[in-house]
């Protein structure tokens, strides 16, 4: 995938997951590089897979135990692997996205497997990126690996509104 | 896909003054998080990691019941597809869904299915209580989820 290109997912996935991690009351910053590079501390990590007709790849979020202890909403005393709460926020990051991107016409579906594996192996690879954003309390990485030819700068806002127009946290009686 | 009747036992749902809420969620996190939530507001709650295990436990324990709370996207079998399999046997039973999903047409699908409402992830706990205090309140009534 080109540089520009990146550009665009990279603005989708670092916003989204501000935003997310804003909620779990961490501050995060986008400090508007890609970077391998994590800093010291013990690690956990979470992935989550996605598959669509126009897109498929994965997301990883890799935290400190320390970074994603702040954040988790369970009460200390309930013990919970923090490996969960990385994969959650995952899912929920890529909730976020997807709300996004239905706006571009592009959909996808939440896989428990990789999608990859399942492909004939003339189809194209997944390109990946990771993003760090960095709080003053440790980092949090985003790995994310996608296959797609959605050209996000191209297509813009030109889909009819397909969600619901509550945001996140918005209680719909039906 | 079908649940087999005879690996559980159908009971009357709904009864008046249950105070126990079934949370089907595959992360650990949210079950943990909406069952503290939900105790401290005074209520019971049993947890299901699946479609297919919240769909058993419903089965079971539906007479204990006043809510279900229910995530959508899960392994073995989604919240969508555990709430049509079940769908009419338990209309005094609310559903809640709590999701990451926001397409219309998923909530139109729930919405047939039998749910009665929908918050998408990430919440606030303030926002949750308030939901489950507006359901349980709900007068009984077997219209209000159809017949399949």
């Amino acid at each position: 995938m080109e540089d520009d290109q990146w550009a665009n997912w990279r603005f989708l996935l670092s916003s989204t997951a501000i935003e997310l991690f804003e909620h779990y009351g961490v501050s995060l910053h986008d400090e508007a590089h890609w970077t391998p590079v994590l800093g010291e501390g013990e690690h956990v990590a979470g992935s989550v897979y996605f598959g669509g007709d126009r897109i498929q790849g994965g997301l990883t979020v890799c935290a400190t135990r320390e970074l994603l202890g702040r954040a988790t909403p369970v009460p200390p005393e309930v013990p919970i692997p923090l490996s969960d709460f990385a994969r959650e926020i995952a899912n929920q990051i890529l909730g976020g996205m997807k709300t996004k991107l239905i706006r571009h016409g592009v959909d996808f579906s939440y896989e428990f497997t990789d999608p990859a594996a399942h492909l004939p192996q003339t189809a194209p690879g997944g390109d990946a990126r990771t993003l760090v954003l960095r709080s003053s309390g440790g980092e949090v990485a985003l790995m994310f690996v996608v296959t797609s030819n959605v050209d996000l700068a191209r297509t813009g806002d030109t889909v009819p509104p397909q969600e619901v127009p509550q945001g996140p946290g918005g209680l719909i009686l039906l | 896909m079908s649940i087999p009747a005879s690996m559980s036992l159908k009971t009357e749902t709904g009864a008046r003054g249950a105070r126990t809420v079934l949370v089907i969620d595959d992360s650990e996190t949210i079950r943990a998080h909406v069952a503290s939530i939900l105790r401290g507001a005074g209520y019971e709650v049993l947890e299901a990691s699946d479609g297919l295990m919240g769909a058993f436990t419903i089965r079971e324990r539906a007479s204990d019941l006043c809510l279900v709370i229910c995530d959508i996207n899960m392994p073995r079998l989604d919240g969508l597809e555990m709430l049509e399999v079940l769908r009419g046997q338990y209309p005094k039973l609310p559903i809640l869904m709590l999701t990451t999903e926001s397409r219309v047409d998923k909530v139109e699908r729930a919405k047939k299915a039998g749910a009665k409402a929908w918050i998408i992830k990430p919440f606030k706990p303030e926002l949750l209580v308030e939901a489950v205090t507006k359901l349980t309140a709900l007068p009984e009534s077997p219209s209000r989820i159809p017949s399949p």
